[in-house]
């Protein structure tokens, strides 16, 4: 089935899985609310409407370039992990 | 019109509080100690609470807050605080078994200026999984119930702060407002909740589920009480670029039973359509009603590129909580698995499987297929050209108006169970709430009477930086619905 | 079909000059320390935490685009690019991007490259302003067979400028000389310190006889990009020549073994989901930012090349060469500065220092020490004194280079010319002794007067000055004939 298919290959890209035995019923989920995402498909909207990412309205806000003084000690804190003579143990990559 | 947890001394509010400890000092540890009673006998059944911390603790940080010499506008105030807002050093969950163990190495600005503003935190609390669902059903811990009725939600996704508050489990709280998720459960549990405008108050170590829409805000049990939370949570941050630098002004002074001038309302006909139960109108038209009393004009209004308000909104909010939630991955924090021999994207794969709820996955799976290549266009894209549509239609329509008025939510809170399966029926709760976040408005739930014994909520929203208004109408519906504090 | 190369590049370079991270005030100087000790909850990626742009970072950008004659844009338009991989703390990157009405930093620019015979205008197509990944080390030194890999994040978040060039080199040659080029550029601008590991990396695209294209990754440097081009061209041709086919690709380049191998989980490329990073909204990027930034730019390495060409009488290309590296160009001004002599100065720079860089793999700073204005204007006085020839000098300059030692030195080694004519005639008179034969043949074929001079090298261990040997020789033969 098709959108078998199309569910899988978005399960890998997001890296998301679910139990075999529940595809079934979340596809017929995902279906039921693409379908409702699809009423905006036809919509018809003027062509010079520019899209809108954020209603931010302010001034933009940036940083100066100054370096924040910061105990080393709390810095290590911050990765709550065993670390490998101060590395992060993570899988393998090849 | 308290639910039956609360006590006369519990159901106080800041002002009171502040003006009873100033007096003498000790009264807020009686007030502490009446809290932890009904905590003890209420929390069992209403788990408004993922974590909460020990009295000897707060009572500690009582006594500092006493030692300061000035009690601070929050004056030893109970704050819960959503388990999504990160504080240094108490576990911060977002609802999720990915984060069960995690504690945050640093204080979210909210949380920073709840403290400095002699606020005590009293506990984290319960939501939907990453502030996903609108009745808290979908906390990957236990569902949260209304303390008006057991059997029913307490609307979501801040539904343990509202429920915490509601039954006299703290003072105020701070709940986060993506589609809806402050005012869906102050309106379901007869509380107060405003979602401010974007951008007015920091998002700083709020956990992200969709940055573009996403809004802390105070839930209380009066209006009073929201805006005194509003001036201390208000104002620019420099850690946060969408953080917008304007004066904060003291929102008491908005707390008036008149009005501080002529109102122009709008009721906007799609928010009283279809799907929209009979007797919420009715508690509408009420309100309504008794506001033209104060000489408040009200017109109606209909904005049909509404209707496709709820796919815009979805489509954006899961396209961005993909993103946002990709790096969970089990590596840096939250769950952890051991990691040898096996390739990242398995391991990365079984931590995200193990740690993510349904909910969660249905969202992170859809927002990725509207980004992905091909298909971005036609539903990403044209989602955002939506919500400009809407966000120009409301402000067009508030160059005429000063606010609109409608129901928070289409019905009264549903029971448990009842909902959560069907996934369109679970969004459509939100139908009258994500207009407000896709066009960045600030907005306010107010309890507007009872139907069948059960709180309904009036939402009051309005132009941008309009919090003064809202608070002021609000108290103004608080007075018309019978609310004396 | 023909063995046609088209070459692109992809090249970050990272912004050293800022003293913190792009988006969080992190150190910028993040070589040397202690791993996961120069991060904090934004450049880690904790929940919650938010990216802030640096604005030193903007207008380095914006200095970079101008030397590039780049067109830029009028806002910078931050976008989320998605994939997993445990250098990359928020499994996205903060870049832009070029489609959907989503715009680059900046498009549309150039470089000339001098290749000697030939002169070459590379056209850039674009440049970004995104993050750096932190950095993945393996256990076993190498990810074949390592069971886990160790993450340091703190180059995570450090400031990149990527630089996108269309697909127009032809060899890996005019590659390396182009990287040089920009590195020179970014060294003028104060961007980037290419001395520094990591600061210049480049990933290429390479389609060799109308194949697929293929991505190589991690090349540290000009030389390596030259090396690792050389062994892909060469990998891609044996597969042809032997009937294989080549597939679309990306490959890891390898420095320590200088092979490159497949690299990445192909089911996580191609789809990166850009969409607009709703935590940075767009920045404007105003035009009189822009009019100040270019009135301040420095001297530029074309027109430095110009000016060295004009100042100094030496050829262009040679000035070409040498601008080619910020360093060796300053190197070369200061030492003609102390000497005089820019022609020989700059010949022994380009013709014999860049040799015996490149013969060593050493690095271009340590050879500079090595061969310090002080050592080379010593050099120049000595063959100028007549106490060394060319022939010596450029021994001066291998010894100074290799052994790193002062050619004060080399003197005392007795390593001179034997220019007094007295100490020639001896020598040549030896030579006349013990090779009769091949004085009766000089006599007969001026050729074989070589044959000599060589001996009379050799008894000197090349210390004659050919010259005078050469014209003693002969004046001894005409003796000879005449006696
Ligand atoms: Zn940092």
């Amino acid at each position: 089935m098709k959108q078998v298919e199309l569910l899988k290959k978005l399960m890998t890209l997001a890296l998301v899985e679910v139990d075999e035995t529940k595809l079934g019923g979340i596809l017929r989920d995902l279906e039921k609310i693409v379908e409702m995402f699809n009423k905006i498909l036809n919509l018809n909207l003027p062509n010079d409407l520019e899209p809108l990412y954020t209603t931010y309205f302010g001034e933009r806000n940036v940083r100066e370039d100054v370096e924040e003084s910061v105990e080393e000690s709390e810095r290590c804190e911050l990765l709550d992990r065993e670390l490998e003579e101060g590395y992060l143990k993570a899988p393998r990559t090849l | 019109m308290s639910p039956p947890q609360c006590t006369d001394l519990a159901t106080i509010g800041i002002k009171s509080l502040r003006a009873r400890v100033e007096e003498d000092p000790d009264f807020l540890f009686k007030y502490i100690e009446e809290v932890y009673k009904i905590i003890e006998k209420y929390e069992g059944v209403i788990k408004a609470y993922i974590t909460l911390r020990p009295m000897e603790e707060v009572v500690r940080e009582a006594e500092e807050v006493l030692k300061r010499g000035t009690l601070g506008p929050l004056g030893g105030s109970l704050v819960a605080v959503k388990d999504n807002i990160s504080t240094k050093g108490i576990r911060t969950t977002c609802g999720s078994k990915m984060l069960e163990n995690y504690v945050p190495p640093y204080d979210a600005t909210v949380v920073e200026r709840i403290k400095t503003a002699g606020g005590i935190i009293i506990g984290k609390t319960n939501m939907d999984e990453f502030a996903m669902g609108s009745t808290t059903e979908n906390s990957s811990f236990f569902p949260t119930r209304n303390p008006w009725d057991l059997e029913r939600v307490p609307g979501g996704s801040s539904g343990g702060s509202a429920a915490a508050v509601a039954a006299c489990e703290a003072t105020v709280a701070l709940g986060s407002d993506t589609g809806g998720s402050i005012r869906l459960p102050a309106a379901y549990t007869g509380t107060v909740g405003l979602k401010p405008t974007y951008g007015l108050v920091s998002r700083y170590g709020l956990i992200a589920y969709a940055s573009s829409l996403d809004q802390i805000g105070p839930i209380g049990r009066c209006v009073d009480d929201v805006a005194r939370v509003l001036s201390v949570i208000a104002g620019h941050d420099s850690r946060d670029s969408t953080s917008l630098k304007v004066e904060v002004p003291d929102y008491t002074q908005f707390v008036s039973e008149e009005p501080l001038r002529k109102y122009r309302a709008v009721v906007i006909e799609e928010m009283i359509g279809e799907g929209v139960d009979r007797e919420v109108i009715k508690v509408l038209e009420h309100v309504v009603d008794k506001l033209e009393g104060y000489d408040i004009e009200v017109e109606f209004r209909s904005i049909p590129i509404l209707e496709y308000s709820l796919p815009a909104y979805y489509i954006i909010a899961m396209a961005e909580a993909s993103s946002n939630l990709a790096r969970y991955d089990g590596l840096r924090y939250g769950i952890h698995l051991s990691t040898e021999g096996l390739l990242w994207t398995k391991t990365y794969a079984q931590v995200r499987k193990m740690g993510f709820g349904d909910e969660v996955k249905r969202r992170i799976i859809l927002g990725t297929y509207v980004l992905s290549e091909g298909l971005y266009e036609g539903y990403y894209l044209k989602a955002a050209k939506v919500r400009r549509a809407i966000y120009d239609s409301f402000r067009k329509l508030f160059s005429e108006f000063d606010f609109a008025v409608s129901p928070t939510a289409p019905t009264p809170p549903p029971k448990l169970g009842e909902v959560v399966a069907d996934p369109l029926k679970l969004y459509s709760l939100d139908i009258n709430t994500v207009p407000v976040n896709l066009a960045g408005l600030p907005a306010i739930s107010v309890p507007g009477g009872f139907v069948g014994g059960l709180p309904v909520g009036i939402q009051l929203f309005g132009p941008p930086l309009s919090e003064g208004v809202l608070i002021n109408v609000a108290r103004m519906v608080e007075v018309i619905v019978g609310y004396e504090r | 079909m023909s063995d046609r190369v088209i070459i692109g590049l992809e090249v970050h370079a990272q912004i050293t000059s800022l003293k913190t991270k792009l988006f969080c005030s992190c150190s910028s100087d993040y070589r040397g320390r202690k791993p996961n000790t120069n991060v904090c909850p934004t450049c880690l990626g904790l929940p919650g935490s938010l990216p802030v742009l640096n604005r030193a970072a903007l207008e380095k950008a914006i200095a970079l685009a101008l030397a590039l004659n780049c067109r830029i844009s009028e806002k910078l338009i931050f976008v989320r690019k998605h994939y997993f991989y445990p250098d990359l703390p928020k499994n996205y990157q903060i870049s832009q991007y070029d489609r959907y009405g989503l715009i680059p930093f900046a498009v549309s620019g150039s470089i000339a490259i001098d290749m000697g015979n030939y002169s070459k205008v590379v056209r850039i197509r674009r440049i970004n302003i995104e993050e750096d990944t932190g950095r993945i080390v393996y256990p076993g030194g190498s990810p074949l067979g390592s069971t886990y890999s160790l993450v340091d994040y703190n180059r995570a978040g450090i400031a990149l400028l990527e630089i996108v060039t269309e697909p127009d080199f032809s060899n890996s040659r005019e590659a390396r000389v182009f990287l040089e080029k920009l590195g020179s550029i970014l060294e003028h601008l104060d961007i980037t310190d290419t001395s520094l590991e990591g600061a210049l990396r480049a990933d290429a695209n390479i389609s060799v006889a109308g194949g697929p294209r293929v991505e190589i990754k991690n090349i540290g440097s000009p030389r390596e990009l030259e090396k690792a081009l050389n062994y892909e061209i060469a990998r891609q041709l044996n597969i042809l020549k032997s009937g294989g086919t080549l597939e679309r690709e990306t490959r890891h380049w390898i420095k320590e073994k200088g092979i490159t191998v497949p690299s990445r989980a192909k089911e996580l490329e191609g789809d990166y989901r850009y969409f607009p990073d709703p935590d940075l909204p767009p920045i404007s990027i105003p035009p009189d930012l822009i009019e100040s930034i270019k009135r301040r730019l420095p001297e530029l390495p074309d027109l430095r090349a110009r000016r060295l060409a004009e100042e100094y009488g030496i050829g262009s290309y040679m000035a070409s060469v040498l601008v080619l590296n910020k360093r060796l160009c300053d190197h070369f001004e200061n030492t003609v500065r102390l000497c005089g002599n820019p022609k020989l100065v700059s010949s022994i720079l380009v013709n014999e220092f860049l040799r015996w860089v490149d013969e060593l793999d050493l690095d271009l700073g340590e050879g500079l020490r090595r061969l310090n204005s002080k050592r080379l204007c010593r050099i120049v006085d000595y063959l100028e004194k007549g106490l060394i020839s060319v022939k010596l000098l450029k021994e001066y300059v291998r010894r100074v280079i290799v052994e790193n030692t002062d050619p004060e030195k080399i003197v005392e080694s007795g390593m001179t010319t034997l220019s007094s004519a007295e100490d020639i005639e001896k020598i040549v008179e030896e030579v006349f002794k013990e090779y009769p034969k091949a004085v009766e043949d000089a006599r007969r074929d001026p050729k074989a007067v070589n044959f000599l001079v060589g001996q009379v090298m050799k008894k000197t261990r090349g210390r004659a000055d050919p010259k005078l040997t050469n014209a003693i020789i002969l004046r001894r033969l005409q003796e000879h004939e005449s006696g």
